[in-house]
């Protein structure tokens, strides 16, 4: 074989692979995104209980980006709504300074600023020490439910160690401080975007 | 039996395990192994990603330029993960979900790399299917001993079920400085085992 024919095989071949792989994803492609779907709405109910709404939350979004919100890429926000109207959002918030790097959360607010629920999505903590904000590890996320800036003052939204109202846990402090801050900082946004979240213009 | 399949099991399996004989894949072994449950599903993938890049390379080698094989390598197992990849995603996606990032790391595990250099470039299809087969094999065992180890000590349970009553944990080996130990526990066993097989590598 020349250098040349070499070559040309070994392009065929690539493209071939491509084809084959350009195939299976054209195949499998539907299911995934019925699959991420799925999954996408599993986890809004678990923030946010499915009779609270009656839309389709999944395609009712907004996509906003805020320092408050802890990542500067645009988070999209779901619209839960009951006969039209805004009764709660859900969206994601980064916590940057966890101890092994971003943690990332899931949060409900009602249209009175009162969380409904949160769980961490993706974190990198230590397991077994950093990682009690999983709800099979710990009840202790459900401390924020109902929570909001009405019933914390600014100096309670902090863990007891730093005299504030979440409990710490042993050995890990960092970890639950980040969270507690991130979701402060969460609420401070749904409260200065009360208007823009909650107005009831269609999607 | 015969004697080529016998040697290739008994190579895959004990002589030349990936793990802790020929040291191979240890990015995926170490970083995977932290609990029972991830380690089977890391050892299914790899088991299945072997044979399919053993037996793609077997069959395609006439074929092949000897200059241009390396890279040839790297495509056929980077499309065999992503295909893999794709299979899961669509048909079981919450399995899918909990590989993660694991899935794709089967691409840097140099066990496919070199079993596709060493032995199924120049083997024909059935002799590199077993051994992707039994090396793949090999690598689990491993990374099974080591994933039940670091949870057992870690947190005290298998496969997420508690087995001691009262156990307060040794975090140590769930990170990664105790993977690496526990590790070197088991090649220095292995070494000791194996003190008088002076068969040569193949």
């Amino acid at each position: 074989m020349t250098t040349f024919q070499k070559i040309t095989a070994f392009v065929g071949y690539t493209l071939l692979i491509a084809m084959l792989i350009s195939g299976i994803t054209y195949l499998t492609q539907q299911r995934i995104v019925t699959n991420q779907q799925h999954a996408l709405q599993n986890a809004l109910t678990q923030v946010l209980p499915a009779d609270e709404y009656d839309n389709d939350i999944t395609k009712d979004t907004l996509f906003i980006t805020s320092h408050l919100l802890g990542s500067d890429q645009a988070q999209t926000i779901y619209r839960a709504r009951k006969n039209g109207k805004v009764v709660a959002v859900i969206f994601t918030v980064i916590a940057p300074h966890g101890y092994n790097g971003a943690i990332k959360l899931l949060i409900g607010v009602r249209n009175n600023d009162q969380i409904t629920g949160v769980r961490a999505i993706a974190h990198q903590e230590t397991p077994g020490l950093g990682d009690k904000m999983e709800v099979r590890h710990s009840d202790w996320i459900y401390s924020f439910n109902n929570q909001s800036l009405q019933t914390l003052a600014p100096h309670e939204w902090a863990v007891k160690k730093d005299a504030g109202h979440f409990d710490a846990w042993t050995g890990a402090t960092i970890t639950p401080r980040a969270i507690v801050s991130a979701i402060h900082d969460a609420l401070q946004y749904v409260a200065i975007h009360q208007h823009e979240l909650f107005g009831n213009q269609e999607p | 039996m015969n004697q080529q399949l016998r040697d290739i099991m008994i190579n895959g399996l004990w002589r030349q395990d990936p793990g802790t004989r020929q040291l191979l894949g240890l990015c995926p072994l170490l970083a995977v192994s932290s609990s029972a449950l991830n380690a089977l599903w890391l050892s299914g993938a790899t088991v299945l990603v072997l044979i399919i890049s053993n037996g793609l390379i077997s069959l395609l080698r006439p074929y092949i330029a000897k200059e241009l094989r390396i890279p040839f390598f790297i495509i056929i197992i980077a499309s065999s993960v992503t295909i893999l990849q794709l299979l899961l995603q669509a048909y079981t996606f919450s399995l899918y979900e909990q590989l993660g990032l694991f899935l794709a790391l089967i691409t840097t595990n140099c066990t496919i790399m070199a079993r596709a250099e060493a032995f199924a470039a120049r083997q024909p299809l059935l002799p590199a299917l077993w051994d992707g087969l039994m090396q793949g094999l090999g690598f689990a065992v491993i990374l099974m001993i080591l994933g039940c180890l670091r949870e057992f000590i870690a947190q005290g349970s298998l496969f997420g079920i508690p087995l001691l009553a009262t156990y307060s944990g040794f975090l140590l080996a769930t990170l990664p400085p105790g993977a690496f130990m526990l590790l070197a526990l088991l090649i220095a066993l292995k070494n000791y085992v194996m003190r008088n097989d002076t068969a040569k590598p193949t």
